[in-house]
């Protein structure tokens, strides 16, 4: 692109006025800088592992909560900067667990297979995505929606690779190249950074060019192309980003819970709890999916166990259209809001 | 004799049957105001579209510095210099103003420094400074217009195509966009600009197309295209007459 | 089983794919709105022909004097409270919120009537006619002639009425149909009321067939969704013909794939037809790519 563009003689707006003219607040010139984040969340996980690495209750909540941390990162790249809408996305989180399963049962490491198993899972996924590229809105989400379905009568048919609906275990016996631990800490520490690194991919997304552009394609993909945006492209990279780190999820879930079968892995649960967790948090927002995830997880995992059955869905269901209804810019975005109101008052 | 900035040759667009755009010949020298005038339905929008790539054309050519940019995508028309804003406008709503232009200032292939100053200075140039830190949505019409043209020329063209950013305003708004139109041609882009009203586009233009059911129904200078008897019937005669009272 | 059979089969069960996909394409065609909510509605319908039938010791069929005027003041309410609050949100935000009525409904259902299968079965739909050496149970039968009763009869009520003649305007466009005077709102909740009953009617029409559980109507919905694709959304000629087309394609496949296969071919047929005739046999091009602004 830059080899087309035309000389800037021509066409250069003049120079009189400086670079920053009023109305340029400090955000617009601070440079990119992923320190301040990336230093916070390695310290905070340290201090989370230490603490709560003892106790395998607390443990197991946090390490769920990393996760969907995550997966709804990982959605919200798609879903919320580019506004594809994904309602399949627990295809890409179910087929990594099966693929790593699958190596770690045959001598692979899963040290090794994992970044194997990301890329093949992101190449395929996003060659699998790209017919749907010219779907729009509730026709992408339909599209989507069928993906999982379709994995899971696969996955019951094929059993020579999946177990078919018995599903697969994880190796029992310690070892560290097949990721089985006694201890809690390694899971936490693991997860951890997966986490940190897709809340920084979204950090990332958010300040450069790359996020303006999947909102702008988001918001009017013809406008956004007669403005210079290649709209495909930033499709692409954005369902490649996202099913990478969707996939990353699924490869690090199957070795803490240690199974898998074709109802869990491609629940329409985990579809669902990905969008949920973003809308709740921001959608399209690079801390949403994180504030969505520690709100909702653990609260979550109190009401699994305090009333078993269908309550904690038939409760997603109700907080998903109140979300939308009441607060469709989630918390942050709501927060902001009123931040915004505060200031007018007082001014 | 230098060939012309964007050079046109039989431009066609068919929808199914329907011929919209039919044989369409256009140039635009560097420096010039085109202006594309006809009756609703007549076709330019459907130019417009094609030329800066948001259609691919049935047939003819589109040249543009001397380069064939037929059936290119947009994004590549653009990064090539030549964009267009929409007739009705079409902004990135869960941006900001600032955002909003810096989408077209990187889309035209500057670096994100770069990009921060030129969208800063697009904004002052076209009025929107204030409204910086705006989320989009919140600006009134004639803002949302402005933003459209600075979206635009953020991306530094050469040829920028106006569709009628004039409609909508009131009358004393219109100066100021007409003033602003001129603005954009001392910078030293070229333009073609869709107008309905007939005194703004007499008064911009070098010279004018007129399409009448996706055909070149006349070229001119403005004095010679009013006073065009086949312009007057087809044209100016049934809808400019009626709407103008003339 | 002959092939003449399979074919028979197939096309009674498509006449109840066709009527589960007339509500979603009445509800998509006017509002554009997908509603994944409308599965619970056709299993409410079927608790509801059960509830008749166990408790009132009536035929499940009746019920419908009971579940026609509920099913049409619920949705009335349901689009009045809910969606109308959305009017100017993005579909694909609207899309979620029928998502989240679908399982917060599903889980009720679970709650309330727990997850076991229930039957609806009477001895007179039970009964099977023999004709020319092919089976056709009456409950079937009878399901299938209720659906393109209702069919039809909705496909005449739309040409030939005022109502009827505005729905159909607005499928065209609201935008111009708000610039004559139309009370757009008014036809939106029309629209909901007479697609949720549908869904409804579909529920007690297949309770006596079907073995009822909480879950079971979000199975058929899908089943709706391929078929409203197939047809082209908005069109209810198309999702009749598509209907037919489904039930015989799940009937053959059924018998002739193994098992497992069985449910993802018409998902299959789903992703195909969306990605290479999104508007469906019958459906007008475009508004898949627009997104319909």
């Amino acid at each position: 692109m830059t080899s087309n563009s035309v000389p800037t003689t021509v066409d250069e707006p003049p120079r009189t006025t400086p670079v920053t003219v009023p109305g340029v607040g400090w955000r617009d010139r601070l440079p990119v800088r992923l320190g301040t984040p990336l230093v916070a969340g390695l310290v905070l996980l340290a201090v989370l592992a230490l603490a709560v690495g003892p106790n395998a209750y607390l443990a197991g909540i946090v390490i769920e909560t990393l996760f969907w941390i995550t997966a709804a990162s990982a959605w919200n790249v798609l879903g919320g900067y580019t506004g594809m809408l994904s309602l399949g996305h627990a295809l890409f989180i179910g087929v990594s667990m099966y693929a790593v399963t699958y190596a770690v049962n045959h001598g692979w490491s899963w040290w090794a297979a994992t970044p194997l198993i990301v890329v093949a899972m992101t190449v395929i996924g996003t060659l699998l995505l790209f017919p749907g590229f010219r779907l729009r809105g509730p026709f992408f989400s339909l599209a989507t929606f069928a993906l999982p379905l379709i994995a899971t009568t696969l996955a019951v048919y094929a059993k020579g690779l999946t177990g078919g609906s018995q599903g697969e275990t994880w190796p029992v016996n310690p070892s560290g190249g097949q990721f089985v631990f006694v201890s809690r800490v390694p899971y936490l520490l693991v997860i951890g950074v997966i986490a940190l690194v897709s809340v920084l991919v979204s950090v990332f997304i958010d300040r450069r060019a790359i996020g303006r552009r999947m909102r702008a394609v988001a918001d009017d993909d013809v406008a956004a192309e007669a403005a210079g945006v290649p709209a495909t492209r930033t499709r692409l990279i954005a369902t490649a980003t996202s099913i990478a780190l969707s996939s990353l999820a699924g490869c690090f879930y199957v070795t803490y819970v240690a199974f898998v079968d074709p109802t869990s892995a491609f629940a329409l649960d985990v579809s669902l709890k990905v969008v949920l967790l973003a809308i709740l948090g921001g959608l399209g927002r690079s801390y949403g999916p994180l504030i969505g995830a520690i709100i909702l997880i653990p609260a979550d995992s109190w009401l699994a166990g305090a009333f078993p059955g269908g309550v904690h869905l038939l409760l997603y269901g109700a907080l998903l259209v109140v979300l939308v209804l009441f607060l469709p810019q989630g918390i942050l975005g709501g927060a902001s809001q009123l931040l915004v109101r505060l200031r007018r008052r007082r001014a | 004799m230098t060939s012309p900035l964007l050079d046109v040759r039989g431009l066609t667009k068919q929808f199914g049957g329907v011929k919209a755009v039919n044989g369409v010949d256009l140039s635009l020298d560097e420096g010039e105001i085109v202006g594309l005038i006809g009756p609703n339905g007549a076709g330019k929008t459907t130019v417009f579209n094609m030329l800066s790539g948001t259609l691919r054309p049935t047939r003819g050519e589109i040249h543009l510095a001397g380069r064939e940019v037929t059936g290119w995508r947009a994004h590549r028309v653009c990064a090539a210099g030549m964009t267009r804003t929409f007739q009705v406008v079409r902004p990135f709503r869960s941006l900001s103003v600032t955002d909003n232009v810096l989408v077209g200032a990187t889309g035209g292939g500057a670096a994100e420094g770069q990009a921060r100053s030129i969208a800063a200075e697009t904004l002052e140039f076209v009025g929107l400074a204030a409204q910086a830190h705006r989320p989009a949505r919140e600006l009134s019409l004639i803002d949302l217009k402005r933003l459209e043209v600075a979206r635009a020329l953020a991306t530094r063209p050469r040829v920028l195509l106006l569709d009628e950013v004039f409609a909508g305003l009131t009358p004393r708004e219109l100066p100021l966009a007409v003033e602003l139109v001129q603005a954009i041609r001392r910078r030293g882009i070229s333009l073609i600009v869709i107008e309905h009203l007939m005194q703004v586009v007499m008064n911009l233009s070098d010279r004018v197309v007129v399409l009448n059911h996706g055909e070149e129904l006349a070229v001119g200078t403005p004095e010679e295209v009013v006073e065009n008897p086949v312009v007057i019937e087809a044209y100016l005669g049934t809808e400019y007459r009626d709407a103008h009272g003339l | 089983m002959t092939l003449l059979q399979l074919v028979v089969s197939g096309v009674l069960l498509g006449g109840l794919y066709a009527l589960i996909a007339m509500g979603l394409t009445l509800i998509f065609g006017v509002m554009r709105l997908i509603n994944f909510a409308q599965g619970e509605f056709i299993t409410l319908g079927m608790y509801a022909a059960y509830w008749f039938y166990i408790s009132l010791g009536g035929n499940p069929y009746l019920s419908m004097v009971l579940v026609v005027p509920a099913a049409l003041l619920g949705g009335w309410i349901l689009e009045r409270t809910l969606f109308r609050r959305m009017g100017s949100a993005p579909p694909a935000m609207q899309m979620l919120v029928t998502f989240g009525l679908s399982l917060a409904l599903q889980n009720a259902m679970l709650l309330a009537f727990g997850g076991d299968y229930r039957s609806a079965s009477s001895s007179f739909a039970k009964r099977s006619l023999h004709l020319g050496g092919i089976d056709v149970g009456v409950g079937q039968l009878v399901a299938f002639a209720a659906s393109m009763a209702i069919g039809v009869g909705l496909i005449i009520a739309l040409r030939h009425t005022r109502t009827g003649r505005a729905l159909r305007a607005v499928q065209e466009n609201r935008y111009a149909i708000q610039l004559v005077g139309v009370n757009v709102e008014r036809l939106f909740a029309i629209a909901f009321a007479i697609g949720i009953c549908l869904a409804a009617v579909a529920g007690v029409l297949i309770a006596p067939n079907y073995f009822i559980s909480p879950t079971v109507g979000g199975g058929l919905v899908f089943t709706g969704f391929v078929v409203v694709v197939l047809g082209g959304l908005g069109s209810l000629g198309g999702a009749i013909v598509g209907g037919m087309i489904i039930g015989i394609v799940e009937s053959l496949s059924g018998f002739y794939l193994p098992g497992g296969l069985k449910d993802s071919f018409s998902l299959a047929v789903f992703i195909v037809v969306l990605l290479l005739r999104p508007a469906g046999l019958f459906g007008r091009r475009g508004a898949e790519e627009v997104g319909f602004k």
